[in-house]
């Protein structure tokens, strides 16, 4: 069975390997002359006013959330894709079942326009 | 010990994920702390899939990567406080005396000692079951027959948990209804 995760190692090694080898014949390629004008965060010539860290709009939370849910749904869905084939009809109407209820709270963060950016 | 790819890739996965488990704790900003704590996640998913819990190491990924890293990763980048957000704050003082010595060294070697004694006591003592046959077959398989035979009911009333939780949610992060619904 294990047999069957060495191409998930081969990918994550070779995924790994391409951006460390890129990063390494960057850093012998390129010439290294750094100095305050060049180190200062790009801004289209502007020179930058307060940080750059800061507190990001709490609205994005919301999003995060919904992720969330929708992310422990998706757990869910695994071992149901996996046993539909043997279980057929009885299975997909109980997960339509299951995803419905989970919709009706996407309807409601809708209606109450939380997914609204304003 | 003959070589046993299955026993290298658990020690490879294992060191990694106690050595960014270590720089949790020990990054100087946060955001390097919380993006640690996703590589801890990350191989941890890989010590299950190695055990043959293909579900559980699915899960870990979607649920402890995808989920918990990015609620604490947005909870970091909403908070306002400068020593959470390691901006201008200096890093704390290191004092040098006895009582600081106790608190870095010794309680910590102390809280080692005790676990180590603990985890031995407890390999030594508890039989261990052997694997029951027929496991590290298809696991996920298995479960999702459960889940949807014996296990139905459950798995549906965690739908009923999901959406209880997105609405409270929603409720609790959107205050400014009123005005909202004008907009």
């Amino acid at each position: 069975m294990l047999s069957a995760y060495t191409d998930v190692v081969i990918f994550f090694l070779a995924g790994a390997g391409f951006v460390l080898l890129t990063l390494a014949i960057g850093r012998l390629l390129r010439p290294h002359n750094p100095y305050p004008e060049k180190l200062v965060p790009y801004e289209c010539g502007e020179i930058p006013v307060g940080e750059g860290q800061v507190p990001y709009n709490i609205r994005y939370y919301i999003f995060a959330l919904l992720f969330v849910v929708f992310d422990v749904e998706v757990v869910f869905l695994f071992p149901w894709a996996v046993v539909l084939r043997e279980l057929g009809m009885y299975a997909y109407v109980l997960m339509v079942i299951f995803l419905v209820m989970l919709v009706d709270g996407l309807v409601y963060a809708w209606r109450k326009g939380v997914l609204r950016w304003v | 010990m003959d070589f046993d790819p299955t026993r290298v890739a658990f020690i490879v996965v294992s060191a990694i994920a106690v050595v960014s488990a270590f720089r949790v704790v020990t990054a100087a900003k946060i955001m390097h702390a919380a993006l640690w704590l996703g590589l801890t996640f990350l191989m941890l998913a890989g010590v299950f899939l190695l055990m043959g819990a293909e579900f559980l190491a699915a899960a870990q990924v979607l649920i402890y990567v995808g989920a918990i890293t990015t609620i604490i990763l947005f909870g970091i980048m909403l908070s306002e406080a400068a020593e959470v957000r390691g901006r201008g704050a200096a890093p704390l003082p290191v004092r040098r005396d006895d009582a600081s010595l106790f608190r870095r060294i010794v309680l910590p070697a102390l809280a080692v000692l005790a676990f180590v004694g603990v985890m031995v006591v407890v390999y030594s003592q508890v039989s261990w079951p052997d694997a029951p046959a027929g496991l590290g077959g298809d696991t996920v398989r298995m479960i999702g027959r459960a889940l949807f035979t014996d296990f139905i009911i459950p798995f549906e009333l965690a739908a009923v948990l999901l959406l209880i939780a997105l609405i409270g949610a929603i409720v609790i992060a959107v205050r400014d209804n009123g005005r909202r619904e004008q907009g």
